[in-house]
Order: C-alpha cells, then sequence, then structure tokens
C-alpha cells in the first residue's frame, strides 16, 4: 500500500508495462514479490512464475490475491531473501527474471550480489525486467521531484511506518553483473526508471 | 588533521540527530593486517557506530563486516528487525568473507541478541555466531583474555555520559525547532529557551538512576519482584519515567522562582510564562524518550509489564541466557545445569535470552498470565512505539 501511495499509481502502470513482454508457458523469476501484484500480471499472462519474498506477511496478502483469482497454482510463493537465490536454485532455471521496487531496499553490496545471481539463473538469452526509484539525472529536475515527494514520503511513513529510497546507478550496475542492457526507460519526471537487460546467448 | 574535525563534527551531528538514520557503506573493512586466522567482527552500519567501532579496534588486525541494518544503531536495529540473521547472512555472502580466513567464527555486538538468531545464520552459512561484549571499547581485553566476557562486559551500565547522549538526542532537535522561530521573530527568547531545553533534558537523564530508587524502584517494580510498589507504577501518574521529570521539573521551577523573586519585578507572571512550557517539554520527554532507555520505558505499552519466566524442566544450563543478557539477570548452577534468574527486577524486556534460548526455556509474561512463546518474540520485532508489529507494513 505505502509503495503505491508513493508511486501515486506508477507502480500498477509499471508492472503492466513490464508483464507485456512476458509469453506463455515462459519460467519467470520475480524477485522481492511482495504482495504479487507483478507476479499476477505475468501469471495472468500464461507464465510460470516464481515469486520470493523475505516478509511472510507480504506473502499472506500475495497468496490471498492470487486464490481469489484463481491463479494460486500458476505462482510458486517462497519466503526467503534475495541473498539466498544462489541456493534455492540451479543455474538457467528461469526464462526471465523480474524485479519491481525491491532493490532500493538492498545495500550497494546486495544489489551488486543480488545481479549477478539474477545473471547465473538466467537461461542463455534470458531476460532481466528490473524497476525501480531512481534519482533524476539533472538537479533541476531532483530538487521538483523531491519536493514533491516530501509530503507523500512523510504520509507514508506516517502510515506504515515504511519508506523507499531511491537507487544508484541501476542500469550500470546491471551491467556490471554481466547484462547487455537494451533499454532503459526514465519515468516523466525521472524518478522511476526500468531496465531491460538479456544475458548473451553464449553465456 | 581535516579528517579528524571532519569526523568530530559528524561525530557530534549524529550524536544530536541519532533519531535518524545514518547509513554507511556495508560489507568488509579491514584493521591492521588480518591473516586467515585473524577473528572477524560484525556490527551495523549506523555511520557513528562503525566510525567508534573503528576507533576501538585500532591496534588489531582483524576483519570487520557492516551489516546492511539500514543506518540504525546495534541494539535499535536488533530489537526492531533492522538487524537478523538475514542480514548478517548477507554480509558474509557479499563480502565473501569465507575466502579470506580460514575460520567460521563471527562475533557480533552483544546488543544484536535480541534480533539475530544464530541457528540460521550457521546452517545457510556454515558461519557459527557468537555475542562478544556490549561494548567496542571492551574488545580489546575480550580478544586478550581469549575471547571471554567478563560480567562486567555484558552489561548495560547507561553511564553519564551515555546518558548525556541520550539527553542530547532529544535536546538537539527541540532546540532547531525553536530556534527558527525565535531567531527571526523573538531573539531575546533563545538562550533562556536553549538552558530551559537542554537543562531538563540533561537534568532528567543524570537524575535517572538517583529518582528511580527515589521512587521505589523502576520497572522492576512492576515486575512484582520489588513488592509493595508495583501498584503505584500503574498510575500514569507516576509512570516511571513521568515521575522522574516531574522532579525535575519541581527543581526546575523552584528555580525559577528563586530567580524570578531575585529578580523582582512582575515575578508570577513569568513563572507561569516559563512554567508552562516547561511542564510541556518534560512532559513530552518524559513520554518520548523514557522508553529509549534501559531503565524506564514510558507507560504507553505493554511491553514495560512483561516478564519472562523461566520453565526450568526445559532448561539444560546451556548458559545463552547468562551470554546475552545485558542486565546480567542470569546465572547458571554448573552442577545442577540449570539457570536461574537472580536479578529479574533488572529486566529491560529486551527479549535477547528468549530469542537466543537454544532449548525454548524461556517466555514472556503478562501479569494476566498470558505468555508470548519464543517463536513470536523472534518472528515479531517491536516497531517505533514498542508495540510488536504483526500486521504487514507494505
Amino acid at each position: 500500500m505505502g509503495i503505491r501511495l508513493l508511486s501515486l499509481g506508477r507502480s500498477e502502470r509499471l508492472h503492466a508495462r513490464m508483464a507485456e513482454s512476458v509469453e506463455a508457458g515462459e519460467r519467470v523469476l520475480d524477485v522481492g514479490c511482495g504482495t504479487g501484484s507483478l507476479a499476477l500480471r505475468c501469471a495472468q499472462k500464461g507464465a510460470e512464475v516464481t515469486g520470493i519474498d523475505s516478509s511472510p506477511l507480504m506473502l499472506d496478502v500475495a497468496s490471498h490475491k492470487l486464490a481469489a483469482l484463481d491463479l494460486g497454482d500458476k505462482v510458486d510463493l517462497i519466503q526467503m531473501s534475495a541473498i539466498d537465490l544462489d541456493e534455492k536454485f540451479e543455474e538457467g532455471t528461469f526464462d526471465v527474471v523480474v524485479s519491481s521496487l525491491m532493490f532500493s531496499e538492498l545495500s550497494d553490496d546486495e544489489q551488486r550480489f543480488v545481479l549477478r545471481e539474477c545473471y547465473a539463473l538466467l537461461r542463455s538469452g534470458g531476460r532481466l525486467l528490473l524497476a525501480d526509484e531512481v534519482e533524476p539525472k539533472s538537479w533541476w529536475l531532483r530538487i521538483p521531484t523531491r519536493i514533491l515527494r516530501l509530503p507523500l514520503v512523510v504520509i507514508t511513513y506516517i502510515l506504515t511506518q515504511a519508506s523507499t529510497k531511491a537507487v544508484a546507478d541501476l542500469d550500470e550496475k546491471a551491467a556490471d553483473a554481466g547484462f547487455t542492457i537494451q533499454s532503459v526507460d526514465r519515468s516523466m519526471l525521472g524518478g522511476l526508471m526500468l531496465v531491460v537487460g538479456a544475458k548473451d546467448p553464449e553465456d | 588533521m581535516l579528517r579528524g574535525v571532519l569526523d568530530f563534527v559528524k561525530d557530534l551531528l549524529q550524536t544530536g540527530l541519532r533519531v535518524l538514520r545514518f547509513s554507511t557503506g556495508t560489507g568488509l573493512q579491514t584493521i591492521g593486517r588480518p591473516d586467515r586466522q585473524s577473528p572477524v567482527f560484525v556490527t551495523c552500519n549506523f555511520d557513528l557506530t562503525v566510525r567508534r567501532v573503528r576507533r576501538a579496534l585500532r591496534g588489531l588486525d582483524c576483519y570487520l563486516l557492516v551489516a546492511p541494518t539500514g543506518g540504525v544503531n546495534v541494539w535499535c536495529a536488533a530489537a526492531g528487525g533492522d538487524f537478523t540473521a538475514d542480514d548478517v547472512v548477507s554480509v558474509i555472502k557479499t563480502s565473501r568473507i569465507s575466502e579470506l580466513v580460514d575460520h567460521r567464527r563471527l562475533i557480533l555486538p552483544q546488543l544484536a541478541a535480541t534480533g539475530v538468531e544464530r541457528t540460521p545464520v550457521h546452517e545457510r552459512t556454515g558461519w557459527r555466531v557468537g555475542f562478544g561484549p556490549v561494548r567496542a571499547s571492551d574488545i580489546k581485553e575480550y580478544v586478550a583474555d581469549h575471547f571471554k566476557k567478563t560480567p562486567e562486559m555484558r552489561r548495560v551500565r547507561f553511564d553519564p555520559m551515555e546518558r548525556v547522549e541520550m539527553a542530547a538526542m532529544w535536546a538537539f532537535p527541540t532546540s532547531i525547532v525553536f530556534m527558527v522561530p525565535e531567531l527571526i521573530f523573538w531573539r531575546p527568547l533563545v538562550l533562556p529557551t536553549l538552558a530551559l531545553i537542554w537543562g531538563l533534558s540533561v537534568g532528567t537523564f543524570m537524575a535517572f538512576p538517583r529518582l528511580d530508587r527515589m521512587l521505589g524502584g523502576g520497572k522492576g517494580a512492576v515486575a512484582g519482584t520489588h513488592g509493595s510498589s508495583g501498584w503505584v507504577q500503574r498510575l500514569p501518574f507516576f509512570n516511571p519515567g513521568f515521575g522522574p521529570s516531574l522532579v525535575v521539573f519541581a527543581v526546575f521551577l523552584t528555580g525559577l522562582a528563586v530567580y524570578v523573586s531575585f529578580e523582582g519585578g512582575p515575578g508570577w507572571i513569568s513563572l507561569l510564562w516559563w512554567g508552562l512550557p516547561g511542564a510541556v517539554i518534560s512532559a513530552v520527554m518524559s513520554f518520548e524518550l523514557t522508553g529509549s532507555t534501559p531503565i524506564y520505558k514510558s507507560g504507553g505499552h505493554e511491553e514495560r509489564l512483561l516478564t519472562v519466566q523461566l520453565l526450568e524442566d526445559r532448561c539444560s544450563g546451556k548458559a545463552m541466557c547468562e551470554q546475552v543478557c545485558p542486565k546480567n539477570c542470569y546465572e547458571v548452577d554448573s552442577k545442577k545445569h540449570k539457570a536461574v534468574i537472580v536479578a529479574g527486577h533488572e529486566c529491560v524486556q529486551c527479549g535477547a535470552c528468549i530469542v537466543q534460548c537454544p532449548e525454548d526455556a524461556l517466555v514472556f509474561t503478562f501479569p494476566d498470565g498470558g505468555t508470548i512463546p519464543p517463536e513470536e518474540v523472534r518472528r515479531y520485532k517491536l516497531n517505533l512505539l514498542g508495540e510488536r508489529k504483526k500486521s504487514a507494513s507494505a
């Protein structure tokens, strides 16, 4: 709820867009699925989805949502931390790795580590769809974004005692982990970024 | 030199604003010239703490892992769910410490024990977690003594210096809030307001231990171990924390009256003028901050009424409780292989003993007999109001 409030509904549009490229029958890993809104959209496209999240409370909400839409058997929910991806899955297990608004919860080291893990878990030629909050590139956009965001941050914090922070160099980190960056999109004010990367077909 | 000055300024700012998060980079730091046998310490990523720990470790050859605790200090992060086994596993993996040393022993600050469970860390990474001293300044002695803790190293003392820091954490932001309008509109009030805010907060915190005894025991009285005065603590007015600030407030008012009588002039008006905000400040302070000291918790939440109960038939004297209790509440009878609660009235309800007990032999008990089992204490951490959060916060 907090995230939806903070992004003023943008997260829903973002998820719709991320799920667009997912095809029926693809094996999708949702890293930090939260309450499952992105996993759900991928499942509706006919993909086999695995959603992981470290919060049992969020996963409870996700499984209720999925059950209500009769998608319970299309999505496998696992309670685990993203840092343990290497232990749970075989390399090359997934066609697509998606992650939305989760990397901002991780420290810098963790972001790089998890991206390397995602790279390993993808099959050759597999895709990464990574979306998160970023700082706008230019200072003249940064200031109005911050001012616009401040009341939202305060309200969200009071309601849920949670907040988000921006990720630095999201696209560069994905590239460092080995991904070939195919596209980088920023939202109008530059507060959200969607990175699409691919694992080399020969790798 | 410049770095030293800069660090000092940062120390001051982060002490004054320590209610806020100050994150610093996580991961591996090298102290001295460590080799493959050197000890590995873990701390939080609250910037001020990392600097202090590094200073305390100077002269040792060791590794320091800075865990991702969201820029929160060790004890608060552990109690609030920002410092858990996940965070320790995370820093073990991302730092690749396993490639640098041959042993698999981590030393965590003792106050992390209320948040970090040892078993999951061992199962997931092969590393064994041990809890070192409460204070980083004791680490050298602890290492020199072959990693043995004295009871004194296990105890949170809440020294005068630490109390001043807590007072500063309250007074500094409050001063800023008052200073801004006063500097613009009401300059003569600046100095008296500063004196009021700092005087009351430092006074309250310095007076805690003495007032605690004077008012008939702190939370221990609630626990029933002090017997008679127990009921007094349940009245909001005599709530531990509120009482002391009332006393400080009274001292302040007396001082004010003396000052006013020397000044002559329109005495009683100015007494009222300063007395009212003084009352408000001491009330706010007692409600806000008493919850964050090891001696008092405000009456606003139920945790204060909890006592720890030892289920003796489960206990086999593994002594983890003795190792992690910050108030030395436990002793272990090595002949009977049983722990004994020797100082229950000292308990600050941090829950470390319950989280760490390998035999689940400890539980929180409410005055009405209800209990909070160990699984729940491990799973649900405290929120800002000191309540265990059980609902999703997205």
